[in-house]
């Protein structure tokens, strides 16, 4: 036999042995299988009872995201509940800001249950979180142009540039910053 | 002042140039109501540093000068510079020319000029303070009889060249000429070879009057000595400590500075 000849015997083998879901030599196709198949049976699970359906990702979507989603908003939406707890309504003038510590919601208080079977809304008061409701911790100041001089980064970047060029470095000091509008 | 093109290009070709916050300047806001605010920056101060390649401080300008004093003081600045790898020993020419500085200061209310291209001349001299330095109103004297500016009080901002003339800055920049050049010489006699940092902390105290350890920049007991409503003033006050200004600034701690990161580059 020549070596063209077997060289195309052992490429049919190889293909017929994947197809034919029987391991080929070299090959561990084995463990791939074993791999994939609980989310196959996961799969066909959600679609039981389901005729014509089975092994279909995209047979029952609603239901599948449904309870596969659970586990996620479960650790995701205490998180999003502390951040919109945080920044709600402000109080009313003259009252109080309340210290007390804030009772997580329950992350099923957060979900409802849209119309559609197996769809998740996330009660998520988007609006709220416009920048007038953010507490301003700091003024930012208008940024303009420090003038035309070009200025380097750094004291160090302009002293090496010094080391360089021969020129004595200026270094201007001052309170504030240059390129802010009140400085 | 940066944003003159005569200036920038000046500096840009002479300096390589940086600047650097210390703290944050005090922002005063009035509210008038119905959307009408004032907002103004209050006690803010500057100095200028030129230094050698490796930090060592060449000379301080304190405070805002008028455009063209400050050119010809950076000016001048520039060539002390220039001449001290030229010198036998740079540091002591250094020091001899903060003495000579401070001595004129003192006994005329003005600094000596720099003479510029005195290692460039025919005759080869030898570079020294005496050879360098000479009685102020010198280079003046050298060319045609200069008029002097018309100072205006109320300058119109948006135009650069009005801001020349304004009269204010023209007082500052004497007080800083005839008042604050002086003590800056003197600490830098005392500070041989000092970096910015060395002496930085010093000359907000005492040459330009703003401690910026102190969070109030010394301001604290002018601020709260007679507002009664205590419950309004901050712990961090000298009133509510119960020190004098001078205790607060011995106690202060540390502050860092700022960071630097300018917007804009060269590089």
């Amino acid at each position: 036999m020549s070596r063209r000849s077997f060289n195309s015997l052992a490429l049919a083998a190889i293909l017929a042995g994947t197809v034919a879901g029987v391991p080929a030599s070299g090959q561990q196709d084995g463990a791939k299988r074993s791999a994939e198949f609980p989310v196959q049976r996961l799969m066909d699970e959600n679609n039981k009872g389901q005729p014509g359906k089975q092994g279909s990702l995209f047979a029952n979507p609603a239901r599948s995201m449904s309870m596969r989603d659970m586990s996620k908003g479960r650790i995701e939406m205490p998180v999003k509940s502390l951040f919109i707890e945080k920044f709600k309504a402000q109080p009313d003038a003259g009252q109080e800001p309340s210290t007390a510590v804030r009772a997580v919601p329950s992350p099923a208080l957060l979900l409802t249950k849209n119309p559609v079977p197996g769809r998740v809304k996330v009660a998520l008061p988007s609006k709220t979180l416009g920048t007038s409701q953010k507490p301003a911790l700091k003024p930012q100041q208008e940024k303009v142009e420090p003038g035309k001089v070009r200025w380097h980064k750094a004291i160090q970047t302009a002293m090496d540039a010094s080391r360089r060029s021969g020129k004595p470095v200026l270094l201007f000091q001052m309170m504030g910053h240059l390129d802010d509008r009140f400085c | 002042m940066f944003s003159d093109e005569e200036v920038a290009k000046d500096i840009n070709q002479k300096f390589e140039p940086v600047w650097v916050s210390v703290r944050e300047v005090p922002i005063v806001t009035i509210d008038f109501g119905k959307g009408h605010k004032l907002t103004r920056t209050l006690h803010g101060n500057v100095a200028t540093y030129v230094l050698c390649s490796d930090g060592t401080i060449v000379d301080i300008l304190p405070g805002l000068y008028e455009r063209d004093e400050y050119v010809r003081q950076l000016d001048s600045l520039f060539w002390v510079h220039h001449y001290m790898p030229r010198t036998a020993d740079p540091k002591a020419f250094l020091a001899d020319y903060h003495r000579a500085q401070y001595q004129s200061i003192k006994a005329s209310g003005k600094a000596m000029e720099v003479n510029p291209f005195a290692d460039l001349s025919k005759v080869s001299i030898e570079i020294s303070v005496e050879t360098i330095l000479r009685p102020p109103g010198w280079r003046n004297s050298l060319g045609p009889a200069v008029r002097p500016p018309v100072l205006v009080e109320h300058p119109d901002f948006s135009k650069p060249g009005d801001l020349a003339h304004w009269k204010k800055l023209h007082e500052d920049t004497e007080v800083n000429e005839t008042q604050r050049r002086g003590p800056v010489h003197e600490i830098l006699l005392a500070h041989p070879g000092a970096k910015p940092n060395d002496v930085t902390k010093q000359l907000y105290r005492e040459v330009l009057h703003a401690d910026i350890d102190d969070p109030y920049l010394g301001l604290g007991e002018t601020l709260f000595k007679d507002y009664p409503f205590t419950e309004d003033i901050p712990e961090s006050s000298p009133r509510a400590r119960g020190n004098t200004p001078a205790k607060l600034s011995a106690t202060a701690q540390p502050s860092k500075f700022v960071s630097l990161s300018p917007k804009a580059s060269r590089n």
